[in-house]
């Protein structure tokens, strides 16, 4: 919370969600505090729910995130029908670029060279870059990675922990789901543990993870 | 050359519409085997023919085939579009990413093929009329009737596909990162699937099935400069090229008689579209090996 008290916009959320039907038969209990220029991990066992409570949010961030802007990199690689690249996604989406955002001018040239290549003919590590490329360029208070690691290479892991420091330093939050990353959950201040407890999934701040 | 105004504007207006209908069923379901063909809705348009032809021969229905069949069809999408729209189980509706929705659908069409054929022995034997014409499609007997019912219900979908057009670029880029940017994904691809359905269905009733028309003409669209790497023209201007398309097409099927018989357009594209889906899967198979 270091920076929060200098900044333009102070964002600090604690969102408190007690679902009665988070997935079918599961109930959800919990506290989560986002401060703007933190990152806070998620982690929790395989299939418990971290990427379900991250749809969860995209799907109820009106009533959620008052007057924030989301922004998700999800696991699924963009695989779209045509030869469009991501030169081409940011061309089409020009018209909803965040002009305060200043970090894709940074980050692009960690993808520069297949930039123009068609997003289904790029490898699993390419098109994970892009998406979060793609994420940077649309801007947002709050970022949600899930697994953001994943398909990345020793190389791209380390753009991808830098990405995450110049979101920091533009007070932007970061929410990440990440099981791999020693070097990426090392950039989070804070860290949540999902676990179930009967037909209830429960989120806890957890010390020394 | 001959040339009939309004035989033209129907030809157009089916290759507009199944154009339409084949991107939509191809961006909903991000699969490019999709198609009103490969998803069942071409069976679906044929079993209501069927129905229309058995309540005329049984009942003496006067309005003729074509009103009938687009009657029985409408009320059948109408069921079908309260239920989807009203249906909210998330598992349920995850079938839209299972591949074998393919074959359940061309599985479909070919039972339905299979039941036009015996009811069109049936019927013949027994001396009734039999809409065996419509199995391949064509346009010999177009009319004002077809013209307007398919030129104004397309037109309405054409400008509901203009105010949504940014979707489906998003949509293009996968479900995750479209609800992300706001989009409603399930709702929208549910009324994505009925455009496609209706538009399908409306054409069937009155020309008989184009297959594999929605399959191919996607396909050769986006081979094309501004189509290739933007969505958002394929859904709005491709269907004006595949309009024309066929419209030229059938000016040659009209105009170039086959030993005294006309070839139907339907029969074309059936022959075509169905190599093109073996080149497509086989395509495919190399791609992903």
């Amino acid at each position: 919370m270091a920076n929060g008290a200098q900044l333009i916009v102070n964002l600090h959320m604690e969102i408190s969600l007690s679902i009665s039907e988070f997935l079918p038969g599961w109930s959800f209990e919990g506290d989560i505090k986002i401060d703007a220029g933190n990152a806070i991990l998620i982690h929790g066992p395989n299939g418990v729910g971290k990427s379900s409570l991250l749809q969860y949010f995209k799907l109820n961030h009106k009533s959620l995130f008052t007057h924030r802007v989301l922004r998700f990199v999800d696991q699924p690689r963009l695989n779209p029908l045509n030869d469009i690249s991501l030169n081409d996604v940011i061309s089409q989406l020009s018209s909803r670029r965040d002009p305060t955002q200043k970090l894709f001018q940074e980050f692009y040239p960690i993808v520069e060279d297949y930039a123009s290549k068609p997003l289904k003919d790029l490898s699993g590590g390419q098109n994970q870059m892009c998406k979060i490329l793609i994420g940077i360029f649309l801007g947002g208070d709050i970022y949600f990675f899930d697994e953001p690691s994943q398909s990345l290479d020793d190389t791209n892991i380390k753009n991808f922990s830098c990405c995450l420091e110049g979101l920091k330093g533009a007070n932007k939050a970061c929410v990440i789901i990440e099981h791999q990353s020693g070097l990426i959950k090392s950039l989070c201040q804070k860290s949540y543990g999902m676990q179930r407890e009967g037909s209830i999934i429960k989120i806890k701040e957890s010390h020394g993870d | 050359m001959e040339i009939d105004l309004i035989r033209i504007l129907c030809a157009f207006f089916c290759g507009f519409g199944l154009t339409l209908s084949g991107s939509l069923c191809q961006l909903t379901t991000n699969n490019s085997l999709a198609s009103p063909s490969t998803l069942g809705m071409d069976g679906i348009g044929v079993g209501c023919l069927i129905l229309a032809q058995t309540f005329i021969t049984s009942f003496g229905f006067s309005w003729g085939i074509e009103l009938t069949s687009l009657g029985l069809f409408f009320f059948l999408f109408t069921i079908m579009a309260f239920f989807l729209l009203k249906m909210r189980s998330k598992r349920l509706w995850q079938f839209l990413n299972l591949k074998q929705i393919i074959l359940l659908g061309l599985a479909f069409n070919l039972m339905m093929g299979a039941i036009f054929s015996v009811l069109q022995f049936m019927f013949m034997a027994l001396n009734y009329d039999f809409p065996t014409s419509l199995w391949f499609g064509h346009f010999k007997h177009a009319g004002s009737t077809g013209l307007i019912v398919l030129g104004l219900s397309f037109s309405f979908i054409w400008i509901y596909c203009f105010r949504h057009s940014e979707k489906f670029n998003f949509i293009n880029l996968g479900v995750h990162m479209a609800q992300g940017m706001g989009v409603n994904v399930e709702r929208f691809q549910k009324i994505n699937l009925l455009l496609a359905l209706f538009i399908t269905g409306a054409i069937i009733s009155f020309f008989g099935v184009f297959s594999f028309l929605g399959l191919v003409l996607p396909h050769i669209l986006r081979s094309f400069g501004i189509f290739k790497i933007n969505m958002r023209n394929e859904i709005l201007w491709g269907p004006w090229i595949g309009g024309a398309v066929i419209a030229v097409v059938d000016l040659g099927c009209y105009n170039f008689i086959f030993y005294g018989a006309e070839l139907p357009v339907g029969m074309i594209s059936s022959v075509i579209g169905a190599l093109s889906l073996i080149l497509l899967s086989f395509k495919m198979n190399i791609v992903r090996g």
